[in-house]
């Protein structure tokens, strides 16, 4: 019963609407980023991409 | 000399090493392991931008060059990331990767400082020379260390931050903690931005990116710990700190 209340509340909790959208496009390109940085990084250091 | 490879990596150094201040200040008062990390971290960040701009303006010196490549290229990153990972994994992972940390800081350290140095090979094909670049490394295997420690502190750091802003997001609580690790998440990434873009002979894009990122994660290191007036109740401040 107390789990289901919690529940509850959380379902019910949330940001302003500009936060509600805004964020998770937010982690969304920060994580593209990393991954894009990442096999940048490895085809610069394995020789796959050739800077200039 | 202009204004892009003297004051901006000089103004990166002051902020980094304001923020330093402000979280080696937290440390004092909370006693957390990844407050100390990240003001050491942040002492390196300030440690490069000084050594950039001192290149910038005098030009070429082998002890500042050295400096500038061990604190600036190879250890700031995963320094800030071993914050993020006392502060988020499980015992004893903080621990192993620590030890692990610290030993091959010791031996980065003893590389840069052996390694042979060519001043003219910063100027290359791509680049002008007015920055500094691991180039002038002759000796090699120690500009392999860079991606080494770089990959490890951007997913640590980056990921990390861009994880707590996921939980925090995902139960709607502690939004300005959301909005502190998004900006802190941007910041860690414009360095490697940068650096990824002075790879490619962009001018100035690393110095431009290591000011955006220094800036980017005061503000978002302000802002997760400066709550906001629509906040959640106390216990869940403290849960989360």
């Amino acid at each position: 019963m107390t789990n289901h209340n919690q529940d509850t509340k959380e379902k019910e909790r949330s940001y302003s609407p500009f936060y509600e959208k805004a964020i998770p496009v937010a982690i969304f390109v920060i994580v593209a980023v990393i991954i894009g940085v990442l096999i940048l990084t490895f085809g610069i250091a394995l020789g796959l991409i050739q800077p200039g | 000399m202009d204004f892009v490879t003297t004051y901006l990596p000089f103004l990166s150094s002051v902020i980094s090493f304001i923020f330093a201040f402000f979280v080696l200040k937290r440390y004092a008062q909370r006693r957390k392991n990844h407050l100390l990390l990240w003001g050491i971290g942040m002492i390196f960040y300030g440690i490069g931008g000084f050594c950039e701009g001192y290149y910038g303006f005098f030009g070429w010196n082998d002890l500042v060059f050295r400096l500038w490549y061990l604190f600036g290229a190879i250890l700031v990153a995963a320094w800030l990331g071993q914050g993020t990972v006392f502060l988020l994994a499980k015992k004893p992972w903080p621990t192993i990767t620590m030890v692990l940390l610290g030993l091959g800081s010791i031996y980065g350290l003893f590389r840069v400082f052996t390694a042979e140095l060519d001043p003219s090979l910063v100027t290359t094909s791509i680049h002008t020379g007015s920055e500094l670049s691991g180039h002038a490394i002759v000796t090699s295997g120690v500009r392999s260390l860079t991606p080494i420690f770089n990959i490890y502190g951007t997913i640590t750091l980056v990921g990390g931050a861009a994880w707590s802003a996921w939980i925090f997001f995902r139960k709607r609580v502690l939004l300005h903690r959301t909005i502190g690790n998004i900006l802190i998440a941007a910041g860690a990434l414009a360095p490697a931005f940068g650096g990824a873009g002075s790879r490619f002979g962009i001018p100035g894009a690393l110095y431009i990116g290591e000011l955006i990122g220094a800036i980017l994660m005061f503000i978002g290191f302000w802002r997760a710990t400066t709550p906001m007036k629509a906040d959640q109740p106390e216990a869940v401040i403290a849960a989360a700190d």
